[in-house]
């Protein structure tokens, strides 16, 4: 489903090769398989968020291939980029929301371009079951630009889960939440682990990775040092 | 629809600035519609001048209602408008050439009858031929019995064709910098726009919005100045421009029916708004 092939990623070419500006990434190797969660662990700066941000197809590497669902990331057409994107839900560190629409809106959007088959009542009742969830429901009308930071990423995380998507990539998804909220994300992460969905989570949070054990990978200097089905973080 | 929200995102934001490009964009649209009324008016009244042609029909003598009625049959292919034929009779050469000449009508009349036979009769016809057939037409008109010659007025709109060429081309000129100044100012607005649209257009694109859907906040954006732009051009055309020409064609050639109707200037004006609204939003829109 995903694999990426020697991936490296450096920001400036000219600066790269004066020896200024060091590889972000360095050779990459990693496959992973329909159905799979996936931590993503590193300090700050070791990656990770540019790991995820190449799978969800926002950039490409500098060097290397980045394939999902078959696709070659830096050939694929604009039809299949699209197909993707639909099928890949990205849980940003910095939230991309609409600045002018309302939570509900933003969620509705997103449903809607990734080819949500709910009819409008049953969406509307599921985008409100999900706000429940997350916490979010008296702030259903509220512009997106009003929300603060925690809110704005239960709101990101309420648009990844409404898509059903066949990917989750989630950057520090709990990063900017209370213990209760970070748990209660967690579990709608692994809920949707157990529908099917391959999850990626990037996280630095140690107590998170300890208590729920899944596949880890390491990042660290922009390798990956450690790849386990237990954690050794 | 979220994505029709988006649209008016603009006249949300800034309301002064987006009425304000309705209202330069109407105005120089409306500026453009009426130069170019005044040029297609001009247009027409050269042509018409080119075309006209006087036809002085001598005769070897009077011949009554006859030879004006052959005129009119044997132009009848050529003309383009209505055929006016009149006899001039001596008396009135008599009296121009008092007015114009007045020795040479001395002359003539100090000689008595033999005088008078000097005096030529003709016919004046005026009518509008195309200048290619006037010499054609010439011809049939000579084959006429008791016609002795006749004389064409080729030529006599010289003067009048480099003032009116001149006039044509100023307001070309006119035409297409008020055009060029209305297009400068949708790429400024494009400009204005996409700055704004540059929030919207990524995060569409990532949740999986086809080219054309995340460019559909930019181009609706456009087509919400576009519209009102045409409509108010369209409005301020009908309603106070074409009254004011078509008084001023009553009064001079210059300003005659151009042959561009009224509704066929206010559509061009609405869908030149419409597709440059669109552009607009089309090029707003950054790809990635």
């Amino acid at each position: 489903m995903i694999a990426l092939k020697q991936v490296s990623r450096w920001y400036s070419d000219s600066e790269f090769k004066s020896g200024k500006s060091s590889r972000i990434l360095d050779q990459i190797e990693l496959e992973l398989k329909k159905g799979e969660f996936l931590y993503v662990i590193g300090g700050t700066g070791a990656g990770k968020s540019t790991l995820l941000r190449m799978m969800a197809t926002e950039e490409l590497p500098s060097a290397g291939t980045v394939s999902l669902f078959g696709y070659d990331l830096a050939n694929a057409s604009a039809a299949a980029l699209r197909s993707i994107r639909q099928a890949v839900a990205h849980i940003p560190q910095k939230v991309n929301l609409i600045p002018d629409l309302s939570v509900y809106e933003n969620i509705t959007l997103s449903a809607q371009l990734a080819g949500s088959k709910s009819a409008g009542g049953t969406l509307r009742t599921r985008i409100i079951e999900l706000l429940e969830k997350l916490g979010l429901a008296h702030k259903k009308d509220s512009r997106a630009d009003r929300l603060s930071g925690g809110e704005a990423q239960r709101v990101s995380i309420a648009q990844a889960l409404i898509r059903k998507p066949e990917l989750i990539l989630a950057d520090e998804p709990t990063g900017a939440q209370d213990p209760d909220s970070a748990w209660g994300i967690l579990d709608l992460l692994l809920r949707e682990n157990l529908n099917g969905s391959t999850v990626i989570v990037a996280t630095h949070d140690r107590e998170m990775v300890r208590r729920i054990r899944k596949k880890t990978a390491l990042l660290k200097s922009g390798r990956i040092l450690v790849e386990d089905t237990l954690c050794r973080y | 629809m979220p994505i029709l929200k988006l649209s008016f995102r603009a006249w949300r934001n800034s309301p002064a600035h987006q009425t304000g490009a309705v209202l330069l964009s109407s105005s120089m649209l409306l500026s453009g519609a009426v130069l170019l009324h005044l040029e297609r008016s001009v247009t027409h009244a050269a042509e018409r001048v080119e075309r006209e042609t006087r036809f002085t029909v001598f005769l070897k003598e009077p011949s009554g209602a006859r030879v004006q009625d052959e005129i009119r049959v044997r132009l009848g292919s050529y003309a383009e408008t209505e055929i006016r034929a009149q006899e001039v009779s001596q008396s009135e050469v008599m009296e121009h050439l008092k007015k114009n000449h007045p020795d040479l009508h001395a002359e003539i009349r100090d000689m008595g009858t033999e005088g008078e036979q000097l005096v030529p009769h003709a016919v004046h016809v005026v009518t509008e031929v195309s200048p290619t057939l006037r010499g054609q037409a010439a011809e049939q008109l000579q084959g006429i019995t008791g016609v002795e010659n006749v004389q064409t007025s080729e030529g006599h709109a010289k003067v009048l064709r480099s003032p009116v060429h001149g006039l044509r081309w100023l307001l070309r000129a006119l035409v297409i910098g008020v055009l060029a100044a209305w297009a400068v100012g949708w790429v400024a607005l494009a400009r204005s726009q996409a700055a704004g649209l540059e929030k919207i257009h990524q995060p569409l694109k990532l949740w999986g919005a086809s080219e054309f859907q995340a460019r559909l906040p930019g181009i609706l954006a456009g087509l919400w100045v576009g519209i009102p732009s045409a409509i108010l051009a369209g409005f301020s055309y009908s309603l106070l421009a074409r009254p004011i020409l078509t008084k001023l064609s009553s009064e001079s050639i210059l300003f005659a029916s151009s042959g561009l109707t009224a509704f066929s200037i206010c559509l061009s004006l609405a869908l030149m708004s419409i597709l440059a609204g669109a552009m607009v939003g089309w090029v707003s829109a950054s790809s990635d």
